[in-house]
This record gives structure tokens, sequence and C-alpha cells, in this order.
């Protein structure tokens, strides 16, 4: 920003941090998606109150009812209904929680995990190092879905396994994005400096490298939510997802090609749901790498 | 240079190892007998347990196990599927080349579309055109395989009934498979209306294809992209450009070459999400490859055919991650000291 031509009025230089997000609030596209983002989370805690109706109350005498706006349609049902009359409204809803809201849980938990040990094997050498590599190289090999499919195949499938599944699978690119960064920090002449100055491994970690790779974890995070979300979605989409009880995004979906001919709305809106909390993900994603870039250049 | 290529194929080895001891934990880790679910026989006779128990040494430590597992498999036995009792090798023979056929086109289309529009957004970085062709990456990026498949199925195989929307071919062709892979089986097989028949086996290919190539294309360009900013900035170019060479040759002679090589090493790591994607895309369109048996496989719990597509799919990756970097190294030198630093 206008850094460069007021530094010397400047009390304090601002931190890497503060100079990314100044970065990123410039940039609208990104302002957009982390408004979306917000609008999303707030839905997250709030939807069960506003939810005209629970997501399993039938109405008969309401089938297929298309959206309001249609003039077929009725505004007490505001997107519609589906073949069983449960509102789509309501269900996307409470849908959030389990694919958005889900998926954000998911991803702190498989970052810190991951990061743990992408900082374990970034700061080992030799065969510990190698060894690490090769395991995670063989999980990185196992395409995420598949991974998530088996281990909810051997755990049984209810809405906590498909979430530490989705989690397990995201594990290794925390681990492989953690490992590089670090890797990459090490070789810099700053950390051998520090080394010189006889930090202990704690310190070099804490104080030198952290501070440096922060916007690559923040970047890869952003990368994992969006992820995350697909993944759960495509799992209810296969039916091997949340059990059939959970309103989810992709399951809803999944139940609307059937009848896809007469009533497109039951899979246009859920996949708007889906695309819309993507798309808003990868703009902040994208926002910050940018962001990131800028503030080096 | 066969040191860094011996490097690569012990990486190889090892890899491959560590896959099929993850594979061997979760077979022992799923619900079921271990010799059952190794085998795929259900119920068998004393006969056939003890076959069973001989060839993979579940009398012995799990050592011996895991490497008798390694051994059979290798050996291409993988057992028999639970839902039809018939060899899984045999069905996975026929079933790869309808998902190879499936990646490779797409990951063609991806480079064909997203290699131009990557340069294209270097050359213009921070115009409009830039800007736009990053957006439209954006929201191709953040598009569900699913839904995508789901709509292109509804609006041009349904509503303007354009294109077929289940299947390679019409069953009117009657091609013997003898690759598997639809064109060729149409270019070796003597039927009557052979340029009808690639017709029709094109118009299958296109939308599953196009589904598939979305992602990657997208992911083509931003690669690209980068690399190319890079290169672009570099001081060779600046040189050159001082020197008054004409811009194409700058981009297409000198700083392309460079900035290729950063997108094929990213594509093989893009490996594994592309057959993920190409998973869903094949049971949306109903494609008979390995995907959609696999998933088939889950709903029926048939976990000897889980783990086959695992291995199958695993290896695949792997092999190609290494069979790239093979390449790379052994056409550029400067890549070869990289390697050597890392890991």
């Amino acid at each position: 920003m206008a850094r460069a031509n007021s530094i010397y009025q400047e009390d304090i230089i601002p931190t890497p941090l503060r100079q990314v997000w100044t970065n990123f609030i410039s940039y609208p596209v990104a302002v957009i998606g982390l408004w979306i983002f917000i609008g999303f989370l707030i839905l997250t805690v709030i939807a069960p109150f506003v939810a005209p109706y629970s997501p399993d109350l039938q109405h008969p005498e309401a089938l297929l009812f298309p959206p309001s706006w249609h003039d077929d349609g009725q505004v007490r049902f505001f997107l519609g209904t589906d073949d069983l009359g449960r509102d789509i409204l309501s269900n996307l809803l409470h849908g959030i929680r389990t694919t958005f809201g889900s998926s954000l849980i998911i991803t702190i938990c498989a970052s810190i995990i991951g990061v743990f040990l992408g900082i374990i094997s970034g700061m080992s050498r030799g065969l510990k190092s190698s060894i690490l590599n090769h395991i995670l190289d063989a999980t990185l090999a196992i395409p995420s879905l598949l991974l998530a499919i088996i281990l909810v195949a051997i755990s049984g499938q209810t809405l906590t396994n498909v979430m530490i599944a989705v989690g397990i699978a995201l594990v290794p690119q925390f681990v492989r994005a953690t490992h590089t960064a670090v890797h990459h920090e090490l070789s810099r002449e700053y950390v051998v400096a520090a080394r010189l100055d006889g930090a202990n491994n704690f310190q070099m970690f804490y104080n030198v490298i952290l501070p440096n790779i922060l916007n690559a974890l923040v970047v890869q995070f952003t990368l994992a939510i969006s992820i995350a979300i697909i993944d759960i979605a495509t799992l209810g989409f296969l039916r091997i997802g949340a059990p059939a009880s959970t309103s989810e995004w992709g399951t809803m979906l999944a139940d609307g090609v059937e009848l896809i001919f007469i009533a497109p709305w039951n899979v246009a809106f859920p996949g708007i749901a889906i695309f819309m909390s993507v798309l808003a993900v990868n703009f902040i994603g994208y926002g910050l790498q940018r962001a990131v870039k800028e503030g080096l250049g | 240079m066969w040191f860094y290529i011996a490097r690569r194929i012990n990486l190889f080895v090892f890899t491959v190892a560590v896959l099929y001891l993850l594979v061997f934990l979760m077979m022992s880790a799923l619900p079921g007998d271990l010799a059952t679910n190794l085998s795929g026989v259900k119920n068998p006779t004393i006969t056939q347990t003890d076959i069973i128990v001989e060839q993979y040494k579940l009398d012995k430590s799990w050592i011996n196990q895991y490497l008798s597992f390694i051994n059979q498999r290798i050996h291409g036995n993988f057992g028999v599927s639970f839902s039809n009792g018939s060899p899984i090798f045999d069905e996975m023979l026929t079933l790869l080349p309808a998902t190879i056929e499936l990646c490779v086109y797409a990951i063609f289309i991806a480079l064909l579309i997203g290699l131009p529009l990557g340069i294209i957004a270097a050359v213009y970085y921070k115009k409009t055109s830039d800007s736009f062709i990053i957006g439209a990456s954006l929201v191709g990026y953040s598009m569900p395989v699913f839904w995508l498949g789901v709509i292109a199925i509804m609006y041009f195989g349904l509503d303007l009934q354009w294109l077929p929307v289940a299947g390679r071919l019409n069953l009117l062709y009657q091609v013997d498979a003898v690759t598997g892979f639809t064109l060729l089986d149409i270019y070796l097989s003597d039927i009557q209306y052979k340029n009808l028949a690639y017709h029709d086996a094109l118009a299958h290919l296109i939308m599953p294809t196009l589904t598939l190539a979305l992602i990657p294309a997208t992911v083509v360009i931003r690669i690209t992209r980068t690399s190319m900013l890079e290169e672009l900035n570099a001081n060779y170019i600046k040189a050159s450009k001082a020197r008054g060479v004409h811009p194409f040759i700058i981009i297409f002679n000198h700083a392309l070459p460079n900035a290729i090589q950063p997108v094929l090493s990213q594509i093989s790591l893009q490996l594994s999400t592309l057959l993920t994607s190409a998973m869903v895309t094949e049971v949306i369109f109903s494609w008979p490859g390995i995907g959609q048996w696999l998933i088939q496989a889950t709903y029926q719990q048939d976990y000897p055919t889980i783990s086959a597509g695992i291995l199958i799919c695993a290896g695949f990756v792997i092999l190609i991650s290494v069979a790239t970097d093979v390449i790379l190294i052994a056409t550029t030198p400067q890549r070869r000291s990289a390697v050597h630093g890392s890991s």
C-alpha cells in the first residue's frame, strides 16, 4: 500500500501479517469472497433458528412446488419443495452445518496434525526425514476420496466417521505443504545465521522459521477447506457420506438427480450452495496468495 | 545422470512397499476374516483354506504375511471378487483402458486449453485479460464435478439431445475389445460403418472428457501463469528484450521451454486429484471404468476389489510421477542438483 512514500512518518513498520492483510483487503475479489464466507459462517451458527421448517417436515399437500418466483410457486416455500414435500430452503440451511461447518472443523483438526507432522519431518534430516517422506509419498498417491471411502468402509457410515475420514485424507497435503515450506526456509542464509548464534531447535523453529512459513500455511489452509467441502459433498453425492437422516448438500443433489426433468430446482439450489461456498473460499485463497506475493515484491 | 535415475527408482520401490504396507494394514483393520478379505473366497472349503493359508503364509508372523501379500499381488493374484467370484485381475484389465482413455484425453484437453490461456495471462499480467482468465479459472476450479456433469447431461443430453449421456459406444456397433481403447478397437475391427462408429465413439467421449478436463485445465492455467511470470521477469529475458528480439520469439523460444518444466512436474502431482474426479465422472456418465467399478464395490462392501483398486490407482500415480521425474531429469540437467539437495 502507501507504505513507500510515508515510511518516515510511520512510527511502526507493519508486521508481515499486517502487510498481507492490507494487501488482501485492497483486492476486491478477495473481499467479496471474505464477505460471502462470513455470511456462510453466520448462517452456520444461526441456521436452525432462521430455517422456516424442520428439515424432515413433510408437506404432503405441497409436493414438488417450484421456487416462489415461479408462477406456481408459493412464498412459504421460498426455494420450492422436493418430492416428499420438504422445504428446500430449510434443508439447505440445515445442510450448511454438515457440509460447510463440519469441513471447517475438519480442516482445523487436520491442519493441526498435519502441520505438526510436517514440522517434524521438515526439521529432521537424513534417514528419519527420508522414511517420513516415503510414507508421505505413498499416502499422497492414494486419491483422497478413495482413502475416505475406505476409512468409512472400515469404521461404518456415520457423520463423525465421514468427518474423520475426510480429515485424515487431508492430513498428507498439510504435511507436504509444511514440509516443503520448512525445507525451503532451512536452506536460507538467515537460518544459518540464527544457528550460528546458538539457537536451539525449538527457538529456530518458533522465532526464525514459523513467521516466514505462516503465509504458506494460511494459503494451504484455505485450499484445504475447499477440498474438504467438495469431498464431503462428493461422498454425499455417491451416497457413502453422511447418513440419509442428516441433511447434506451433496446428498440433496443426488436425491434431486432423479427428478431433474420435472423439478430442476432440486439439483440447482444444492449445487449453487456448494459452488458458492467453494468459490468464496477459493477467492479468499487466491487473494491471500496474491497478497503474500505482493508483500514480498 | 544414472545416479539420479537409480535414486528415483529406489524411491519408487520404497514408496510402493509403503503403499502395500498401508493397504495390508487396512485389510487387517477391515471387518471380517483376514483370509477371506485377502483372497475374496467366501465360505472356503477346507482345501481352499489350506491353499489360502499357504499362499498368504497366514500361520507365520505378520512380516511373512506382508511379504507374501506383496508376492501374490505382484504375480497378478488379486483374489476373487466378493460379488461375483471372478478373478479381480482379469476384471481390472478390461476396465483399466476405459479409465486411462478418459484421463489421457482429459489431460490432453486440459493442456490444450490451459497452456495457451496461462501464457496469455502471464504476458498480459495485471491487464483485463489476465484478471478475466484468472477469474474464470477460479470459477471453474470451484465447480463441483458431479454438479457440472449432471447439468451437462440435462442440457446437452436431454434438452438439446445433441450427445449421448451414458456408455462408451452405441450397441449397434459390434466392436470387439482388443485393446480396450474404443478408438483403437474401431480401427482394428472390420465393421462396415467405421466412420459412423468413430463419430459415435467421439460423441460419447465429448461430455465426460470435458467434464473431467475442467478442473485440471484451471490448475494448468494457474501453474503456467505463475511459472511464466517468473521466467518473464528473469534477467535473460530483459537482456533479449534490450537486444530487440521479437516478443514472440522471447515468449515461445526463450521463456516457454523453461516455464514448461514446473508445469509438467506439477501436473504429475495433480494426478491423484484427477483420478478422484474421474471416479465421480465415471459414475455420472456410466463409463465402464475402474472408478465406477470401485464405487460399486464400496456399495457391496467388496473388500478385495477395493484393495485392488487402491493398489492399482495409487501404484499408477506413483509410477507416473516417478516416470515424469526421470524424464525431466534426463532432459534438464539443472534439475539434477536440485533433486539431490531435496529430501
